[in-house]
């Protein structure tokens, strides 16, 4: 879920007629006070899936991941709480559990002399969404949340994989879970100023088009063993630099270009290699954990048979780091 | 469900903690029981914490960014962990080299200054974001080193470090890296004890995990690191091998988001997960180091379960030495553990006097001698996630 609504099918009337954002984040100037765009999500149908006594316990950042996790498993056919110990569990989120982070150091300062919030403490803590997640779906298998800025998504999927090459797991729930709060809003203000106004435009190379987005986007991960895969395959997982990045040229190159300037050289270099090329960007926004959402669109482009030939999701750092996820409508071979 | 079960080499040790600067002044703090308390002053009441010498802190440490302080930690003991495995930037260059590291206060933007004049409508400077951008300690580490294979930080709380180095094994095992640094690296920080604070358990004494009178934990800082390494790389270099990790298990216990369930059922699969993969039986298990944070529910949990399911085997924590590094936990007691491997003997638990009659469990109280074959060492973190590790000596 993120910008474009709630779902596949929010997903995929968002390819069909475009993306935008959807609301505004208020930028803290007393001397000149301004809305930033923003790609939001509405939280309220995660009362679907846990009570209103459960999730009051949740942050905000956790709610995107249960209701996100509950989607994925929902769409698989499988009834939730699982009460299993075969399932694990990986989430990888850049930034994390911020605005909790910034809601205890409310308490903090407002409370001097007091003992601030202890749930808000609890919620803050990174892995306090897989917690949450794992509590509600009754989880007992391996949980592990990974924080690696624009690198999350390809290094938790690395380690799906192993758990699943390994037979540690049947199954791994993976996701992406990143939130926006005032303090990113005000970031976006300093870093990028009056250019932070939109749209995305994934291949405007020189310009600086990035609009804050939030979101959750799971997957539920199998061995792929035998039968068809009603979402086609990962065929490859590969953390790799950017500079010796080359892809075969009939590959359909989905890029993760999110209007950020500084990641935008190998982005471009590897779009003049590609045949086709696209970015999916300007339907969630620019968020960290956004490949797991390109990794989505990927497979529901297997599902509908749109796209036979591989797909390959690309996400480049600022360090020269770029996360490669390949997939594919067979098994691949 | 069928493990590989394949060992991995850990040819480098590297750790600095409150105990020492290093991993030999670390297994002389350990021998000798010294420990060394700091205190910190909160709301008129004194707290100890477990903090570096001054000495012992890596170059810069105090004069940058406190945002990159979980970082350095990190790449000091990464240096001595490759130092210690002999691998060269030479040698470096010619292999696929991971980074796996778990931090806790590494990953948070929790800029009190920052947040303050933002809270106030200051329009603080957004220098403080660059630098949190920059400090992620897997990418600190591997830029320092010019390591180029994965990187990830994992931040699982307590059970991080332990986790970095189970994963990181998978890494190895899969091929996609010869070698990784993995473990975990914290630091004490302001926020995180009024967050511990306010859930009332920390200790106004030096912790004293699974005593009758524990009260909670002492929070410490420290990183602990080894380098896992693939057994081609090994013979390539004819390296020393230190120890082998045989067993990682990662179970949820799926019950609270900050109290560990009370029954231990998570752990216990986890260290049943580890056992299969190690192919060892309990039996075979000739200590246990402990998550032992000294507070009440953690410590139940622990004393209850392993005279279970290892029944006569010695076990103790060492946070009476080091406090509780949070998500560097895992890595600096996965190198205490190898230690205790190679020392054949494992410390006294610092802090223990009178047993609670709740659990069965006594730690061992002094010095004790052990066959050091193989080693468990078990984490236990907030949200509900374990880690349990097993190590095996090395007959090199």
């Amino acid at each position: 879920m993120g910008g474009f609504g709630l779902g596949k099918q929010a997903l995929l009337e968002a390819l069909r007629r475009g993306g935008k954002p959807n609301g505004t984040v208020p930028v803290a100037d007393a001397s000149r006070p301004r809305q930033l765009p923003a790609y939001q999500v509405d939280i309220v149908p995660v009362g679907r899936f846990v009570s209103g006594a459960v999730s009051r316990r949740m942050n905000r950042f956790a709610k995107l991941a249960v209701l996100g996790a509950a989607l994925a498993l929902e769409d698989a056919g499988w009834e939730v709480p699982l009460r299993r110990n075969d399932i694990g569990l990986v989430l990888a989120s850049g930034y994390g559990a911020s605005k909790s982070t910034f809601d205890f150091l409310d308490s903090m300062i407002e409370g001097e002399g007091q003992y601030p919030s202890p749930t808000l403490f609890s919620n803050s803590v990174h892995s306090s969404a897989a917690s949450h997640v794992s509590i509600v779906m009754e989880l007992g298998g391996p949980c592990l949340t990974v924080s690696q800025f624009e690198m999350s998504p390809i290094s938790a999927l690395l380690t799906a994989r192993d758990w699943l090459l390994e037979d540690r797991v049947e199954a791994v729930l993976f996701g992406a879970v990143d939130e926006i709060c005032p303090v990113l809003g005000y970031c976006y203000d300093q870093f990028f100023g009056v250019s932070t106004s939109g749209p995305i435009e994934p291949f405007a190379w020189d310009k600086q088009t990035a609009v804050m987005g939030e979101g959750s986007a799971f997957l539920l991960l199998k061995r792929g063993r035998e039968g068809h895969a009603r979402y086609g395959y990962i065929s490859e997982v590969t953390w790799t630099q950017s500079r010796s990045l080359t892809r075969p040229a009939d590959r359909l190159l989905v890029l993760g270009a999110d209007g950020h300037t500084c990641f935008a050289r190998d982005y471009r270099r590897l779009s003049e290699q590609a045949q086709r090329c696209t970015a999916y960007t300007p339907l969630y926004g620019s968020l960290p954990g956004g490949q797991a959402f390109d990794v989505a669109i990927a497979a529901l482009a297997t599902e509908r048979e749109v796209e036979r030939r591989r797909i390959c999701s690309v996400k480049c750092d600022a360090q020269g780091n770029c996360g490669v996820i390949e997939c594919c409508f067979g098994q691949p071979h | 469900m069928r493990r590989t079960g394949q060992s991995i080499p850990v040819t480098g040790l590297g750790c600095l903690c409150a105990a020492g600067g290093s991993v030999p002044e670390l297994a002389n703090a350990l021998l000798t029981g010294q420990r060394r308390v700091a205190w910190r002053e909160v709301r008129g009441q004194r707290y100890p914490m477990f903090q570096l010498e001054e000495r012992a802190v890596p170059p810069g440490y105090f004069e940058g960014p406190e945002c990159l302080r979980c970082g350095r930690l990190a790449i000091a003991a990464a240096r001595e962990a490759l130092r210690h495995a002999g691998l060269t930037p030479g040698t470096l260059r010619d292999r696929r080299v991971g980074v796996c590291l778990g931090t806790t206060v590494g990953s948070a933007m929790n800029n009190e200054t920052f947040y303050r004049d933002f809270r106030a409508n200051r329009r603080p400077d957004i220098e403080p974001i660059r630098q949190y951008l920059r400090a992620n300690p897997a990418s600190m580490v591997a830029q320092e080193f010019g390591l180029t294979g994965p990187c990830q930080t994992i931040t699982n709380a307590c059970s991080s470090g332990a986790a970095a180095i189970g994963h990181a094994a998978g890494w190895v095992r899969s091929g996609i890296c010869d070698v990784v640094l993995a473990g975990g690296a914290d630091m004490l920080c302001n926020v995180i004890h009024a967050g511990f604070l306010s859930l009332l358990i920390t200790d106004t004494s030096p912790c004293r995990p699974f005593d009758r009178n524990r009260r909670g934990l002492t929070l410490g800082e420290g990183a602990g690191i080894v380098a896992l390494e693939s057994e081609l790389s090994v013979r390539e270099r004819q390296a020393q091998v230190q120890a082998w990790l045989c067993g990682y298990g990662n179970a949820s216990d799926a019950y609270h988001i900050s109290t560990p369930e009370p029954n231990g059922t998570g752990l216990r699969r986890a260290i049943d997960q580890a056992l299969a993969e190690a192919g060892v039986g309990p039996q075979e298990i000739d200590f246990i180091n402990a998550h032992g944070t000294g507070t009440p529910e953690n410590d139940r949990v622990e004393g209850k379960l392993f005279p279970e399911m290892f029944p006569g085997v010695p076990f103790g924590s060492t946070k009476g030495f080091t406090g509780h590094t949070l998500g560097a936990a895992g890595g600096i007691e996965a190198v205490i553990t190898i230690r205790c491997l190679q020392e054949k003997c494992i410390p006294a638990n610092l802090g223990f006097q009178e047993p609670d009659p709740e659990f069965p469990g006594r730690p061992v109280t002094e010095n004790t001698p052990v066959a050091g074959r193989w080693g468990l060492s078990d984490s236990i973190a907030f949200g509900g996630n374990n880690v349990a590790l097993i190590f095996q000596e090395s007959s090199q």
